[in-house]
């Protein structure tokens, strides 16, 4: 069985458009089409091991990465454009692993930066939808410092009158 | 629905009529002069009164306002910081449109408890597309109008807009053809 043949490529394109194999040698097999498109010197037959790097954990990017036997969120960026992706390694046969997985950020101006959109992020990550909630989060935060705000200058205001009134009864 | 959109129609009136007619607005709708807050839900029930207020109090018809209102919210959604996620769902207007639906299911996610309306579309051309809304909210179609005029302006895109099918007269749902101009040709670029 050909690494092609292990899944469609066209479903893996789909599901995972983040997604990148290496073999054994180091060398990049396929790339999905979100990744190729924002950071196109990841191709195939290029070096993996040159182009991306694991920063956790912080150690070498190795093709038995697929097969260790408790599978953990590793997290993999680029070398060039500062692209982080989360995700998990799966063993390939042919002394080949898969990285499946979703970019990492903090809020949404990374991703604009990067140039992602929403038609890279497939529906079945919550990815789009944690920016929204990130957003609204911070509105709300916004809005509490605002009302705070009003509150304190109401008080002032109140303050002021009282004094006013007390000086004018003294 | 979230206070957001309160707040939105009162920076709507205020631009219109200032702080006295925002005030008689906010009384003739028998609200507390109190400030809306952002992420808090209302009774759909204020926003309603808040539209026939300021139908009243700006002498325009309540179908008007609603289309201000929908102008007037894409404006505010980017005051809130929002444009960025407008531009991820789409780089022109007819892409944004074809989009919509999607990115009002990811809004939902990020209000709890939020009902928003369903939007879909059909028949891209380079000129047009067909804009379709559902929603279990009654008589806010008009808004809609206002929104896709908006949508244009974001998108520096002339935009024409003709609501031609109505809930309101016994349609399923409300449609609305988007006529516009592009500089690329939108099908091509797909």
């Amino acid at each position: 069985m050909s690494h092609e043949e292990w899944v469609p490529a066209s479903l893996l394109d789909e599901l995972f458009p983040f997604h990148f194999s290496f073999d054994g040698t180091g060398r990049v097999i396929r790339v999905g089409p979100a990744l190729g498109r924002i950071r196109p010197e990841v191709t195939p037959g290029a070096s993996a091991t040159e182009l991306l790097r694991l920063q956790l954990p912080a150690r070498p990017l190795t093709v038995d990465l697929g097969a260790e036997s408790a599978p953990s969120l590793l997290v993999v960026e680029t070398a060039q454009g500062g692209l982080w992706l989360r995700g998990q390694f799966v063993p390939l046969p042919l002394d080949a692993t898969l990285f499946v997985g979703t970019p990492w950020f903090n809020d949404m101006a990374e991703m604009q930066a990067l140039g992602i959109t929403f038609d890279d992020l497939p529906p079945h990550t919550a990815q789009a939808s944690s920016l929204f909630l990130m957003r609204s989060s911070q509105v709300a935060v916004e809005d509490s410092r605002r009302l705070s705000d009003q509150l304190r200058a109401a008080n002032l205001q109140l303050r002021t009158v009282l004094e006013t009134a007390a000086e004018g009864r003294a | 629905m979230y206070g957001m959109i309160n707040q939105a129609v009162e920076q709507l009136v205020r631009k219109v009529a200032g702080e006295a007619g925002w005030h008689a607005v906010r009384e003739r709708a028998g609200l507390p002069d109190t400030p809306f807050t952002t992420m808090a839900k209302y009774p759909d029930d204020v926003t309603y009164r808040l539209v026939e207020a300021s139908s009243a109090v700006l002498e325009i018809p309540p179908s008007d306002v609603l289309v201000a209102f929908g102008e007037e919210w894409v404006q505010f959604t980017l005051q809130q910081g929002y444009g960025a996620l407008f531009l991820m769902s789409g780089s022109n207007l007819p892409e944004f449109l074809e989009n919509l639906g999607r990115l009002h299911t990811h809004v939902a996610a990020g209000f709890p408890g939020l009902h928003p309306p369903v939007f879909w579309s059909t028949d891209p051309t380079n000129s047009s597309i067909r804009v379709h809304y559902k929603s279990n909210r009654i008589g806010l179609a008009p808004m809609c109008v206002g929104l896709l005029r908006g949508l244009g302006k974001f998108f520096a895109t002339e935009v024409r807009v003709t609501h031609d099918k109505r809930s309101a007269d016994g349609a399923d749902h409300d449609e609305f053809l988007v006529e516009y101009q592009l500089e690329v040709e939108y099908l091509h670029e797909r």
